[in-house]
């Protein structure tokens, strides 16, 4: 199962979305430290949720106007997370 | 003791908010926006709860607009100095508090709107104020030492009229009169949150509306970003940097929640009536000077008064050692104020009235008040 990754520059941010999409029925949807793999420019936080959420998220995104900042798709492969941009 | 100082913070909280406050200080003391650990993200979790609160309380669309600061000082500085620089001109009321006087001092050039013996300004004075390097009008909500509410919308008119920022100091109103940022036009508001939102102490903050410019005057570690020697510069991250008083600030929402639930402008009326009440009371008095408003609308539960004959801070001091009852004498951090109001040669005695008090706390005070002038006249 794939996960999606939205990195959002504050932990504030983050949990907005994280509670704007409980909101909406997404429960699984959790703050977690950006992976190292994908942060750039260090700390900061990123939503995780399953891929399948993704365009629940992106509605929330725009409906509640949510500066995050990029989306990644996170795969396990071969028992390691592997992480690849979503364009 | 009958405490009667709840313009400079409220003494006696809902009991909630200290079973809160303890529970959290064990369970919640993480250290919120560093890291990724469960405690960390739990506390932040928490501490988020309180802002949607917040942002439910003064109708904030975006809750990351809202930075959490020590007090009402630390936001006014931060919206005043983060705002305007050497160049720039700005508007206040004659009633402001030090907490904003010094910093536009020292920030730049400054015009003060007068106001009248009660305490009120015209609207229409500011228009003439207006240069042409005029960035910001700046209010407090209402007068912090006789109470007296500002006509907040109409300055917003005025400042976005032409096209000004417009600030409110919202220290003495948060959580007992209605505040609506968005039918107010407010675009910067710095509160308190251990005066009339009752929370533990060590809590304010300043919300900044959204495509304001503004620049951070304190930097540091926010968590985010950590590899730039940068300040981020996205809300809240931006004006937030430091470790957040996290269990205080998860405790505000108790007291946020029930000032949701009984509305601020029935709290604020409840202490406006305690206010008007003990005004009737001293009229009653010989020798007693009333500073302010009487019982009109634009009042909220703080009294100032003098009896003729006596020094505030004499008066006060007396009240305190000898019918142990908490006012505060002197200026209250708004000598200008005073001036406005006649009560600069000797300040004033400041009864302020808060959630808990109660028709016979003023009536203890009338008694007092009574006796002394009897004593000293
Ligand atoms: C009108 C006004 N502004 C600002 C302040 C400063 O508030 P704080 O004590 O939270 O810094 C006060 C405090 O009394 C006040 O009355």
């Amino acid at each position: 199962m794939s996960n999606l990754i939205v990195t959002a520059g504050s932990v504030t941010t983050a949990i907005r979305l994280e509670k704007q999409l409980s909101y909406a029925g997404d429960l699984s949807a959790a703050v977690i430290h950006t992976p190292p793999a994908i942060n750039s420019g260090g700390c900061s936080y990123s939503v995780r949720t399953s891929l399948d959420k993704l365009s629940l998220v992106k509605q929330i995104i725009e409906s509640k106007r949510i500066r995050v900042r990029k989306f990644y798709i996170e795969e396990y492969v071969n028992g390691e997370r592997v992480y690849s941009a979503l364009s | 003791m009958l405490y009667l100082d709840n313009a400079a913070t409220s003494f006696k909280k809902p009991s909630r908010v200290y079973f809160s406050m303890m529970k959290n200080t064990i369970t919640n003391s993480a250290n919120s926006g560093r890291g990724g650990h469960f405690y960390s993200l739990r506390a932040t979790k928490k501490i988020y709860d309180t802002t949607e609160a917040i942002c439910t309380l003064f109708n904030i669309e975006n809750p990351e607009r809202i930075a959490y600061t020590q007090n009402a000082t630390y936001a006014l500085n931060m919206g005043i100095l983060g705002v305007l620089d050497k160049n720039s001109h700005v508007i206040i009321t004659q009633m402001e508090h030090n907490s904003v006087i010094r910093p536009v001092t020292k920030a730049c050039r400054h015009s003060v709107i007068k106001a009248d013996r009660h305490g009120r300004i015209r609207p229409s004075d500011i228009l003439r104020a207006i240069r042409y390097n005029t960035k910001m009008i700046i209010s407090t909500h209402a007068s912090n030492v006789c109470g007296t509410i500002m006509p907040i919308s109409k300055i917003s008119e005025i400042a976005h009229g032409n096209g000004l920022l417009f600030m409110v100091d919202a220290a003495q109103t948060a959580g007992c009169l209605p505040i609506d940022v968005q039918k107010d036009g407010i675009d910067i508001m710095a509160f308190s949150g251990h005066k009339g939102l009752m929370t533990p102490m060590g809590v304010g903050g300043l919300y900044v509306g959204e495509n304001i410019d503004i620049e951070p005057i304190i930097t540091g570690g926010t968590g985010s970003l950590s590899e730039s020697a940068v300040q981020p510069d996205f809300m809240p991250d931006m004006l937030q940097s430091g470790t957040l008083n996290a269990p205080a600030i998860i405790a505000a929402k108790e007291s946020i929640d029930l000032i949701l639930k009984e509305t601020p402008g029935a709290i604020g009326d409840k202490e406006r009536e305690l206010a008007v009440r003990l005004i009737e009371d001293l009229k009653n008095i010989d020798k007693i000077q009333i500073y302010g408003l009487g019982n009109e609308k634009d009042r909220n539960g703080t009294v100032a008064f003098n009896v003729k004959g006596l020094d505030s801070v004499m008066c006060a001091q007396i009240l305190n050692d000898e019918y142990k009852i908490c006012t505060r004498g002197g200026w209250h951090c708004a000598y200008p104020a005073h001036c406005a109001l006649g009560s600069e040669k000797n300040g004033a005695v400041r009864a302020s009235f808060g959630y808990f008090n109660t028709a016979r706390d003023v009536q203890k005070l009338t008694d007092a008040v009574y006796k002394i002038s009897k004593k000293f006249n």
